[in-house]
């Protein structure tokens, strides 16, 4: 199926969410391993031309959900729905609609990076030569298209396995981690490649435990803990109300002052060389101005906000006092609890 | 203009991901050397040999078997004990838990494939690669055996055949012991589907045959020989014979085709429900 070109962009899909339709679902998806629950009653939907994250700490269930979701376990109770068809059950109708990896992207080592695209594409039905041309441009792979893959980088698998994944135009890509073990060029490389994907319509379900990669692809996120669906909602709503600033000045201590006295006490706090203030960004020219009339020179400010995300993840997920985790899924300190976007 | 498309049905997938593996060429490779070793074996002993008697010329026993049309159901007989199972074993235990092992299987089957189809295949892939392996033993056999020996009719027990009659039921003798390892396959293909190691799928599958072939040598057991497979793998000997005795060969081929359908069976049940986490 062919994505759909007139989905452009994140926020095109962000503004209208109303009106789209559900390309994953799941519901009330289970999975048990023995007495270990590591899927727990999943409900979420992933809209048409979402960039989704789907973020939680190691071991929260993340690739257990993409593996029922791709079909490759099945679950102890409810199921998922991609376009309508049911995984399990119409298993072979609904991978028509999904590209995708779990764990790290694998091929036949033996071959060249064509030979494995004309291998699992064929899986699919017919492929034409100038797809694989063209999906080993979108991915940068053209010069290497004739290489074994057993030659390949960590880097350049990837960007094989986001190949794969897009050679028969599905409506939805499933990546799961697809910057782990990468250098931030190759996870810049990565990241780029996921909003062109996305720029062309298709749907992408990316799943990470790098809340910025999040924050900077992803339209619509959810967090999950202990295969619980913790918060779901917008990115740019999945961080604490409040907003803070980074501050680096010519004297840290005598700004700590200052800033203690305009802001409470409670608003500073020192994370490595910076001073991190709860205030927002309207504050900013008030707080810069008070710095330099106590005569510190103010060498930065810049927006904390991945410190905020990463905040509030640790917040949902951290074990309560006593070491135990709190009931997953549990409405925690901040207000966003459960959301649906209609 | 028409775009070049390329659609691989699932055989030919099959055969493409053996061909771009290495350990292909090297079993088939160690196979093959096997019986020419035995022609050349043949070929010193006679000469060593087969001049004791007091004339000084081969005795009329040897001369009769120096005969490059022996040598194949030579080759056959020796590896049908335990190199053919040895193959049949790894290549069957590959199928499935290899793919598993590097992370392939994943990568087939989050596209739209039948996982029943996908066993089916496999099982049929790894028969065709035996079938070609044994072929190329049977080819080789005869090469290395005309050139050591040369080609002549062929003295049966009872009667002789000629030379194309011979190459005949050198044909149906290894079809007999593919059919025969068609089991050790569909034991090893099973064990693949419940491992995720295509060496263990491959160790149990022909610790299996031989510990079973074994026990059954004890009379206690002697009950039970014809209802195991391994009891008629050598019930291709009455091919040569005339006429020839089809009673065992029969039972041969029920017992295969019981013991080849049965644990694929199993296979493809277990395998349309099985979570592949590796």
């Amino acid at each position: 199926m062919s994505a759909d070109p007139s989905v452009s962009s994140t926020s095109t899909a962000a503004a209208s969410t109303g009106v789209r339709p559900v390309v994953l679902a799941t519901r009330g998806l289970t999975k048990e391993f023995g007495a270990l629950r590591a899927v727990d009653d999943l409900d979420m939907e992933v809209y048409k031309g979402d960039v989704f994250g789907f973020l939680g700490p190691n071991g929260a269930g993340k690739t257990t959900v993409i593996r029922l979701v791709l079909g490759l376990i099945f679950p102890t109770s409810g199921h998922a729905e991609i376009l309508g068809e049911r995984v399990p059950g119409d298993h072979r109708q609904a991978a028509r609609h999904v590209g995708g990896f779990v764990d790290d992207p694998t091929f036949y080592l033996g071959m060249s990076a064509r030979r494995n695209l004309r291998l699992l594409g064929s899986m699919s039905g017919p492929v034409a030569e100038e797809r694989i041309d063209e999906v080993l441009e979108i991915v940068g792979l053209s010069e290497r298209a004739d290489s074994k893959v057993k030659g390949f980088s960590h880097g350049m698998k990837q960007r094989l396995g986001i190949a794969q994944a897009l050679l028969h135009k599905p409506a939805l890509i499933v990546l799961d981690e697809p910057t782990s073990g990468l250098d931030p060029r190759g996870m810049k490389d990565v990241r780029e490649l996921v909003r062109d994907v996305s720029a062309t319509g298709t749907t992408v379900f990316l799943s990470s435990h790098l809340l910025h990669e999040v924050d900077q692809v992803c339209n619509r996120a959810v967090i999950i803990d202990r295969g619980k669906v913790v918060v779901e909602g917008p990115v740019s709503e999945l961080r604490p109300t409040g907003s803070a600033v980074k501050i680096l000045t010519g004297d840290q201590g005598k700004a700590a002052e200052t800033l203690r006295g305009l802001f409470g006490a409670g608003s500073v706090s020192i994370d490595e060389e910076f001073l991190v203030v709860n205030a927002d960004e309207e504050a900013v020219p008030e707080l810069v101005r008070r710095l330099v009339a106590d005569g510190v020179a103010v060498r930065a400010v810049v927006p904390a906000a991945e410190q905020g995300l990463e905040d509030f993840f640790l917040q949902l997920t951290e074990p309560d006092d006593g070491g135990t985790h709190a009931p997953a899924g549990k409405r925690r300190r901040f207000g966003l609890g459960r959301r649906r976007v209609s | 203009m028409s775009a070049k498309t390329s659609h691989l049905g699932p055989l030919r997938r099959e055969a493409v991901k053996l061909r771009a593996l290495k350990r292909t060429y090297w079993g088939a490779a160690g196979l093959l050397i096997i019986p020419f070793l035995i022609a050349l074996g043949i070929y010193l002993s006679s000469h060593n040999h087969g001049s004791d008697n007091q004339s000084g010329d081969p005795t009329f026993l040897v001369k009769t078997f120096m005969n490059g049309l022996y040598v194949p159901p030579a080759a056959l007989a020796i590896m049908s004990v335990f190199l053919f199972p040895l193959a049949a074993a790894m290549v069957g235990g590959f199928m499935i838990a290899g793919e598993a092992e590097a992370g392939t299987l994943r990568t087939m089957l989050v596209r739209p494939v039948r996982r029943g189809a996908v066993v089916l295949t496999k099982w049929a892939t790894a028969v065709i690669y035996l079938g070609i392996v044994m072929l190329l033993v049977a080819l080789v056999g005869l090469l290395a055996g005309w050139a050591f020996f040369g080609i002549k009719p062929m003295l049966l027990l009872g009667g002789e055949a000629g030379v194309w009659h011979a190459l005949l039921l050198i044909l149906l003798a290894y079809l007999y012991v593919l059919a025969c390892m068609t089991c050790v396959i569909s034991l090893a293909l099973l064990f693949s589907t419940l491992s995720d190691s295509s060496l263990v799928a491959a160790v149990v599958a022909i610790a299996l045959t031989l510990i079973v072939q074994i026990v059954l040598q004890f009379s206690y057991f002697k009950g039970l020989r014809p209802y195991w497979f391994m009891t008629h793998f050598d019930g291709w000997f009455k091919l040569f014979q005339k006429p020839i005795d089809m009673g065992p060969i029969r039972n041969g081929l029920i017992a295969f085709a019981a013991y080849s359908a049965v644990p694929t069976a199993l296979a493809y049940l277990r395998f349309r429900r099985k979570d592949i986490t590796s």
